[in-house]
């Protein structure tokens, strides 16, 4: 990881423009600044792939790949496993938190959010920022 | 009184052939007079489109709201028209809140729409009549990892933030 963390690269992934600008804007709040966008987890991936990334912050509902198959799929990849993965999505059944925990999630942000708890879930991730 | 006249099974059969052929023209009509084709054509069309709009009119305020926020929040307080700029985008917030009115009265449009439907169906339901066997509900056919896609929960469904919290720790 980054030795500042607020230099560390963030990947965040939401098929919702909007969305992506939301996040973008809390975590510049928050002081990262390093922030690559992708609109599904097919994306997301190839950026995964092509580029050295400290955290990644994905939306569950997309397609072709959903949050959660880029989760297990992040997982399964020797050269990704450990890297730290928060969810941010709408769905908020306890299933659904169960299954990405399984997965391997990190942590677990449901929509709507605020900068607190979006800082608060990134300090149980990568420690204080 | 004269004797019953005994049918020739022929013409009972022709007779129930005919009746069976009335009922089917008498639905036909019933089932018209619904006007499905309206329905579907001009009511779930136009419906249709009042949900485009509304994700377009809050996507257009959301993305205007966001502009004037990232404007201000990245303007340098010193500067001389910093409260100049700071009116203007307020404004411009405001301005652009007005999308919670419109896309309120498109929704009441469509909610109108559903209604009609649903009186539609009542209506198709009742045609039928009571003796009419519906197929059993088959139910969320949804397997494994796609099960669990349903979107935002209701108020009353889904847990909280802390819940998940929790379950976390």
């Amino acid at each position: 990881m980054t030795a500042n963390k607020k230099d560390m690269s963030i990947l965040i992934v939401d098929d919702y423009k909007t969305m992506l600008r939301i996040i973008r804007n809390l975590l510049n709040e928050v002081g990262f600044k390093n922030i690559d966008e992708a609109i599904d987890g097919v994306t997301a991936l190839d950026s995964l792939r092509s580029k050295k990334y400290d955290l990644i912050i994905s939306d569950w509902n997309m397609e072709p790949m959903t949050g959660l198959e880029l989760l297990k799929t992040v997982r399964a990849d020797a050269t990704l496993t450990k890297l730290p993965f928060i969810m941010v999505t709408a769905e908020s059944k306890t299933e659904n938190v169960v299954a990405a925990k399984q997965a391997g999630v990190n942590n677990y942000i449901v929509k709507p959010f605020n900068a607190a708890t979006l800082r608060s879930k990134l300090t149980s991730v990568i420690g204080e920022f | 009184m004269g004797a019953a006249v005994k049918k020739e099974p022929a013409n009972i059969l022709y007779d129930e052939v005919w009746e069976l052929a009335r009922t089917i023209v008498d639905a036909r009509k019933q089932i018209g007079a619904l006007r499905p084709s309206k329905l579907k054509t001009k009511n779930v069309s136009a419906a249709l489109l009042e949900m485009d709009e509304i994700v377009k009119a809050t996507e257009e305020a959301s993305n205007t709201i966001m502009d004037s926020a990232e404007v201000m929040s990245s303007a340098d307080t010193a500067d001389a028209g910093y409260s100049a700029l700071v009116q203007e985008n307020c404004s411009k917030i405001f301005e652009a809140c007005v999308f919670q009115d419109l896309t309120g009265q498109r929704v009441s449009k469509v909610m109108t729409t559903l209604a009609l439907v649903d009186t539609h169906l009542q209506d198709l339901q009742n045609l039928l009549g009571p003796e009419f066997e519906e197929p059993e509900d088959e139910g969320d056919e949804r397997e494994g990892d796609d099960a669990l896609l349903n979107g935002p929960a209701r108020t009353d469904e889904g847990i909280s933030q802390d819940d998940i919290d929790a379950l976390f720790d």
